[in-house]
């Protein structure tokens, strides 16, 4: 059987501050194999957020086992959890976060910066990611001269630069309209066909659907984990 | 993240916000440049000044009256007068000193016809153009029996004898020193400036002259000798003979007790020394100061704008910078903003000193423009330092951020 990328085991999460402790995630365990396309669905204070910033290595666990491609990295510090996020992690946000007045170009090549690409380099593979998503006429645009949908595929191929083993998407859609959401999300689903590993966080079910596996949250615990149902492509309601 | 990168980013950065940062290196600025332009000034006057003390010899010592020791506390005002001519017989028979000269000086009114004018009157004798060799332009200068005889006679500088008598040689002509009319035996030809005098406007006559029938004295203001060898042997030599003539006693030789005071010029190289280094202290504290102030400007802008960019490190560090390197960033920022603060103030600085020292030369003879080279690396040297220690705090406070909450920021 092949290795989980991410397996989770009895995974918690207790906020503390000061003499208040307010746990958000109870013993979650799951597993997501290389090349899913995950759903986290839930309402707001499920907790899918803190889930979701644990897998993405911006958060510690308060306590359980977090093994990545077959290593444990609960225990990381914080420094190893930066290089986590930048070798093997790539974020798509629901608020886009561009650098403002910086060039499509320059916003998408950000990431390989820190994975120390030299300058032509990161060029080359910008152009490379951003052709994927349709947006190679945008090149030398500033980021806030672009519509909504653009942003974020901006954003999307921001998080494709690097090759990174899993994308997060933080309500990749809440902050679109329909359209430019429903494109977002065929997006996501090419590049799941394309073997891409994709975590997409939202509370929106029609959203979720796009997904091909659906994993619902509340209270902190996983109350239901729906692999292989049909999919919805094309468009929805909102 | 590649160095080169850190930089080009901290470039990219810093032009975006183009005329804040502008404003904030400001304080920058004006620190570096006045400290240029003082200390340039500085050097300027301190060359000037030991040009003027050098022409008066290495081998010239000058014996003074003095109370205590002039070089210990404040000078005393109640300075008794306490040379004579006397004093001097005793140097005469001395082989440590080749000739001896007095000096015994006032501001009168001197005049000629219509013509009338303050000068600096020098009584003094013929040994004093032994002493500092100077041209005559019509005459001769005064000798020893001009002295010996108070003879009433007159050697003029050049510009007072232009002024008095206008172009032709005065020579054989009458004048008046106070109310005691003169005869001029002789001009100088262009003498300049020594020790800040204008030896053009002086007129000399016989020291004996001066003293009784212009000053009413006995006493005079200085002796000016040539030593002959090692002159710090000669200096000592001097004490003892005066200590001898004044009847002092002093086995140990502590200059509390004289009357007098001897010195030459490496003595007055050495006070202009530790005046410089005075001055130079002076300067630096209100540079120091000046540089704290912008510092706090440069710190107070890297707050603002780690405040202003607290999502772009919140996705920065989500994107994997570490601490290390969001730290670096800010810290290439603020070092930067300094080092161009500090780069344009020593070009203003410099500039301006180009034109002081221009308009120097102008006004005073044998003002040289210096641009010290050393106060430039300096100023480099200390920007960067000011920006490293006014940097780090915004640049920890970046570098702490949690990258979830940064990124919610609104």
């Amino acid at each position: 059987m092949a290795v989980p990328l991410i397996k989770l085991e009895n995974i918690t999460k207790t906020y503390v501050n000061g003499d208040v402790e307010t746990p958000v995630l109870h013993g979650v365990s799951l597993d997501i194999m290389p090349g899913e396309f995950v759903a986290i669905m839930g309402p707001s204070g499920s907790g899918k957020s803190t889930l979701m910033n644990i897998l993405g290595f911006l958060d510690y666990s308060s306590s359980g086992k977090y093994e990545f491609e077959g290593g444990d990295v609960s225990k990381l510090s914080d420094d190893d959890l930066a290089l986590m996020r930048r070798n093997k992690v790539g974020f798509v946000f629901q608020s886009f976060n561009l650098l403002p007045r910086t060039t499509v170009l320059e916003n998408v090549a950000l990431p390989l910066l820190y994975m120390q690409v030299p300058k032509a380099a990161r060029e080359t593979e910008a152009r490379k990611v951003l052709a994927a998503v349709g947006l190679e006429h945008r090149l030398m645009h500033l980021s806030n001269q672009l519509s909504g949908g653009e942003r974020q595929r901006v954003a999307i191929s921001r998080a494709l630069a690097g090759e990174p083993s899993i994308i997060f998407a933080d309500e990749p859609t809440g902050n679109l309209d329909s359209k430019s959401g429903i494109d977002v999300l065929n997006l996501f689903q090419r590049l799941h066909e394309e073997g891409n590993t994709i975590v997409m966080i939202t509370h929106e079910l029609e959203a979720a659907e796009f997904a091909e596996r659906i994993i619902s949250v509340r209270d902190g615990r996983i109350i239901s984990d729906s692999k292989g149902h049909k999919r919805r492509t094309g468009s929805f309601s909102k | 993240m590649l160095f080169s990168d850190m930089v080009e980013g901290s470039f990219t950065a810093l032009r975006r916000n183009k005329s804040r940062s502008g404003l904030t290196i400001l304080g920058i600025v004006i620190g570096i440049a006045s400290v240029i332009l003082m200390l340039s000034i500085g050097q300027s006057a301190e060359g000037l000044i030991l040009n003027q003390v050098s022409d008066l010899g290495s081998d010239i010592v000058f014996i003074e009256p003095a109370a205590g020791d002039p070089t210990k506390g404040p000078p005393n005002p109640f300075i008794e007068q306490s040379l004579t001519l006397d004093d001097m017989d005793a140097f005469e028979s001395s082989t440590y000193f080749d000739a001896v000269s007095a000096t015994l000086t006032s501001s009168l009114t001197v005049s000629h016809n219509e013509e009338s004018q303050f000068a600096s009157v020098l009584g003094t004798d013929g040994i004093y153009l032994d002493v500092f060799p100077a041209d005559l332009l019509y005459g001769r200068y005064l000798d020893d029996d001009d002295v010996d005889s108070y003879a009433r006679v007159a050697v003029l500088g050049m510009t007072i004898a232009e002024d008095l008598f206008g172009d032709q040689d005065p020579t054989g002509m009458k004048m008046k020193i106070g109310d005691v009319s003169v005869r001029v035996i002789g001009v100088m030809d262009e003498q300049g400036s020594r020790f800040f005098q204008n030896l053009d406007e002086q007129i000399a006559i016989p020291v004996t002259t001066m003293q009784r029938d212009i000053m009413g004295l006995d006493t005079v203001n200085y002796f000016t000798l040539i030593s002959v060898g090692d002159i710090e042997v000669a200096k000592e030599e001097a004490r003892w003979i005066m200590r001898d003539e004044h009847n002092i006693d002093n086995p140990n030789g502590e200059a509390e007790f004289d009357d007098f005071f001897v010195s030459s010029q490496s003595d007055a190289v050495e006070i202009i020394g530790v005046v410089g280094s005075v001055l130079t202290l002076l300067l630096s504290s209100i540079a120091a100061i000046s540089l704290i102030v912008g510092g706090i400007g440069i710190m107070n802008m890297m707050l603002m704008s780690v405040t202003e960019r607290t999502r772009e490190i919140g996705l920065r560090k989500a994107l994997g910078a570490t601490r290390k390197e969001i730290l670096m960033q800010f810290l290439v920022e603020a070092v930067l903003l300094t080092l161009v603060g500090g780069l344009t103030g020593v070009i203003i600085g410099v500039l301006i000193s180009l034109l002081v020292g221009l308009a120097g030369s102008q006004v005073l003879d044998g003002w040289d423009v210096a641009i010290p080279v050393s106060a430039i690396v300096l100023a480099v040297f200390v920007s960067t330092i000011v920006g490293v220690v006014f940097g780090v705090y915004p640049a920890r406070k970046a570098a702490k951020l949690d990258p979830i909450e940064a990124l919610r920021y609104e």
